[in-house]
C-alpha cells in the first residue's frame, strides 16, 4: 500500500502585502511620473484614450489598474475593482512577481523567462513596461535600479534631481 | 522507402532553469486542470524532496493529492493510485521523479482517462493510448531515459502512444538531487545513443535533427561533470548555495526530456534493432547496447557505406572545433569524440559500463548465432555488414568490410 495525503497549497502572506504596497506605490508613481516626466507624457501620448490597463498576479490578485482617461489625464484607480480591463499584464505566479519586485529579477529577464503574459495588445504592452522601466529609476537608488531594468538610462542632472524629486512629492501628496 | 515526407512530433512543453516548478499551476491551468495528484516515491515524500513543489504551489490556491510509491510497480499499484485519484476528484497528474514511478503515472493517465480496465484491455491486448489526462512530468536524477519517451513499462508489458509523452515537463535544479553514477551514466549513454543514430543512416529525418543536436550536446557537456566527483566546498558556498553543478544538471534533465520525443526515431535505426536483438543475451539494458554498437555502426556508415558524418561534429563538439575542423575532417572528428566519450564514461564508472559487445557479456559465438536475425530486422542492411559490425563491435576495432579486425583484440586493449 502506498502512501496518500492531501496538501491545500499554503498562502504567501508576507509577499502579498508587500507586493500590495509596492503595487500601490509604482500606481501613485505612474501617474506622478505622467506629469512631470517628458517621455513618460510621450508614452501616454502614444496610447488611445480611455485605455485602461492592470499590471498583477495570477491567481487572485493583487493588482493595481491605470486608466488613461479620455482627456489625457492618467488616474491610478487601485484594485480597479468591476474596470473593464482593455491591457491585462498578468505575472504568473507571486513567487515571480516578488523576484521582479525585490529586485532579484530584472523585468526583461522575467520577460524573457515567460513570467509574464499579455491580455491586450502588444504595442501597447511594450509601452506600459517601457513607462514602468522609467518610474523605477525614478523611485529607486542607482545600484537598485541597476538590477531592474536593462539599462540604467544616463539621464540630465536635472532629471535625476528635480524630476525625481517631484516624482516622489507627487507621489506621497497624489497631487 | 523514401515519400519524401517527414514528420515529427514533439509534444511536450518543457520549462527548465529558474523557478521552473512555479510556472505548473498556471501551465496545468492550460489544460483545465485544477486538481492535480502528485505521484512519487515515498522515501522522496519522507525525506522532504517535495518541498520544493509545495513551495511553488503556494499561492496558487490550488489543492493537491500526494500518492507514495513503496512497492514495485503493478497494475494494483495503478488501481489503489486510480483510486484515490477518482475518489477524490483529481484532473491532472504530476509525476515527479523517474523510471517506475513515470511508468505508474503514464498508467494512471490513461486510467483516469477511461478506467483501470480500459488499461488492463490495452496492456494485455495491445494498442495505442490515444486518450490520456493532462500529466506533468517533473524530473529528479533518477533517470531512466525513457520517461519523456511516449511509451510506458507495466509489469514487463509495453504500452506506446503519442499521448504517453508528458504535457509538461519542468526542470527545476532544486528538484535535481544526485544518485549513484552507474544509473545516470547509462540513462545519459542511452540518450547520446538515440540522438546520434539518427546520423547512421544517409536520409535523416531533418525535422528531428535539431532535437537530436540539442539532446547529444547537452549530454556530451553535461554527464561528465554530474558523475566526476564534486569538489569541496567552503564554508560560504555552502551557506549560499553556490558552487553546485546547477546547470549541468539542468542541462541534462532537459536533454534528457528533449530525447524522449526521439525515441520513436531512434527505433528505426540500425543501432536501435540490433541492441533489440542482443538485449535479452547480454547483461545490460537496450540502451547501453545502443551506445556499444553505436560508434561502429557509425563508422561503418561513414567508411564503408560513404556516408556524410560531417554534420555530426556540430552535435558532439562546440562551435570552436566545428570551426577549426575542415569539412573533410569533421566526420573522423565526431567519430573520435563519440569514443572518447564512452571510453570517458567507462572509467569514471569504474569499469561498470561495458565499452564492447564482449564486456557487455555477450559470448562471440552467440553473436555471430544472431547475425542473421538480426539482418532480417535490419532494413537496408546486408548479412555479411550487419556480421562485420557486430564483430568490431565485439572487440571495439573499427569495422572492416572484409569481416575482418583491422586490429588484434589484445593490440586494440
Amino acid at each position: 500500500m502506498g502512501q496518500f495525503r492531501e496538501v491545500t497549497s499554503g498562502r504567501r502572506v508576507f509577499q502579498r502585502l508587500y507586493i500590495t504596497i509596492m503595487l500601490w506605490f509604482v500606481g501613485r508613481a505612474i501617474v506622478a511620473a505622467s506629469k512631470a516626466d517628458l517621455d513618460v507624457k510621450r508614452e501616454f501620448d502614444g496610447l488611445p484614450d480611455g485605455l485602461t490597463f492592470s499590471l498583477g498576479v495570477l491567481p487572485v490578485g493583487p493588482r493595481m489598474v491605470i486608466r488613461k482617461e479620455a482627456d489625457g489625464k492618467v488616474r491610478y484607480l487601485g484594485q480597479g475593482k468591476g474596470e473593464a480591463i482593455d491591457l491585462d499584464l498578468t505575472i504568473k505566479h507571486m513567487q515571480a512577481f516578488f523576484m521582479i519586485f525585490s529586485f532579484q529579477e530584472s523585468t526583461p529577464t522575467a520577460n524573457a523567462r515567460a513570467r509574464l503574459y499579455v491580455d491586450g495588445g502588444v504595442p501597447e504592452a511594450c509601452a506600459v513596461v517601457r513607462i514602468l522601466d522609467i518610474v523605477q529609476v525614478y523611485l529607486l537608488p542607482k545600484f537598485i535600479a541597476k538590477l531592474a531594468v536593462k539599462r540604467y538610462p544616463a539621464w540630465s542632472w536635472t532629471r535625476h534631481t528635480l524630476v525625481r524629486s517631484m516624482v516622489y512629492l507627487r507621489t506621497v501628496t497624489g497631487i | 522507402m523514401d515519400t519524401g515526407v517527414k514528420q515529427f512530433v514533439f509534444p511536450s512543453k518543457i520549462g527548465a532553469g529558474s523557478k521552473a516548478l512555479e510556472h505548473l499551476p498556471f501551465d496545468l491551468g492550460g489544460f483545465g486542470a485544477v486538481r492535480p495528484m502528485v505521484v512519487c516515491t515515498a522515501d522522496l515524500d519522507k525525506e522532504g524532496g517535495l518541498k520544493p513543489l509545495e513551495d511553488a504551489f503556494k499561492g496558487s490556491g490550488l489543492t493537491f493529492g500526494i500518492y507514495g510509491m513503496d512497492e514495485e510497480p503493478s497494475l494494483e499499484i495503478v488501481r489503489e493510485v486510480w483510486t484515490h485519484y477518482n475518489d477524490g476528484g483529481f484532473d491532472a497528474v504530476i509525476a515527479v521523479g523517474g523510471g517506475s514511478v513515470v511508468d505508474v503515472a503514464k498508467c494512471l493517465t490513461v486510467a483516469a482517462a477511461g478506467s483501470p480496465d480500459a488499461l488492463r484491455t490495452l496492456l494485455s491486448e495491445g494498442g495505442t493510448a490515444d486518450n490520456t489526462a493532462p500529466f506533468a512530468w517533473v524530473p529528479t536524477l533518477e533517470l531512466t531515459g525513457r520517461e519523456a519517451a511516449p511509451e510506458a513499462c507495466l509489469g514487463g508489458q509495453i504500452l506506446h502512444g503519442t499521448a504517453l509523452s508528458p504535457n509538461l515537463v519542468a526542470v527545476d535544479a532544486r528538484m535535481l538531487s544526485a544518485r549513484g553514477a552507474r544509473g545516470l551514466a547509462e540513462a545519459g549513454l542511452g540518450a547520446l545513443a538515440s540522438a546520434l543514430c539518427l546520423y547512421e543512416a544517409g536520409n535523416v529525418n531533418p525535422l528531428a535533427l535539431p532535437y537530436a543536436r540539442l539532446a547529444a550536446r547537452q549530454v556530451m557537456n553535461g554527464l561528465e561533470p554530474l558523475l566526476s566527483a564534486p569538489e569541496e566546498k567552503g564554508l560560504l558556498s555552502r551557506w549560499f548555495g553556490m558552487g553546485e553543478k546547477r546547470e549541468e544538471e539542468v542541462a541534462f534533465a532537459t536533454a534528457m526530456a528533449v530525447n524522449g520525443s526521439l525515441r520513436q526515431e531512434a527505433r528505426k535505426s540500425l543501432t536501435f534493432v540490433l541492441a533489440e536483438v542482443l538485449a535479452p543475451v547480454s547483461r545490460c539494458s537496450r540502451e547501453v547496447l545502443a551506445a556499444v554498437l553505436l560508434p561502429s555502426v557509425l563508422e561503418y556508415a561513414h567508411r564503408v557505406r560513404g556516408e556524410d558524418l560531417s554534420d555530426m561534429l556540430s552535435a558532439v563538439g562546440d562551435l570552436d572545433l566545428l570551426c577549426a575542423t575542415p569539412v573533410q575532417q569533421r566526420a573522423e572528428a565526431a567519430l573520435a569524440l563519440v569514443r572518447e566519450k564512452i571510453n570517458g564514461l567507462w572509467l569514471l564508472t569504474e569499469a561498470e559500463l561495458p565499452r564492447t559487445l564482449a564486456e557487455a557479456g555477450i559470448e562471440r559465438e552467440t553473436l555471430l548465432g544472431l547475425c542473421d536475425e538480426a539482418s532480417g530486422m535490419a532494413e537496408g542492411w546486408q548479412c555479411h555488414e550487419v556480421e562485420t559490425l557486430l564483430l568490431a563491435a565485439y572487440n571495439g576495432t573499427r569495422p572492416d568490410p572484409r569481416n575482418q579486425s583491422t586490429r588484434s583484440p589484445q593490440e586494440a586493449s
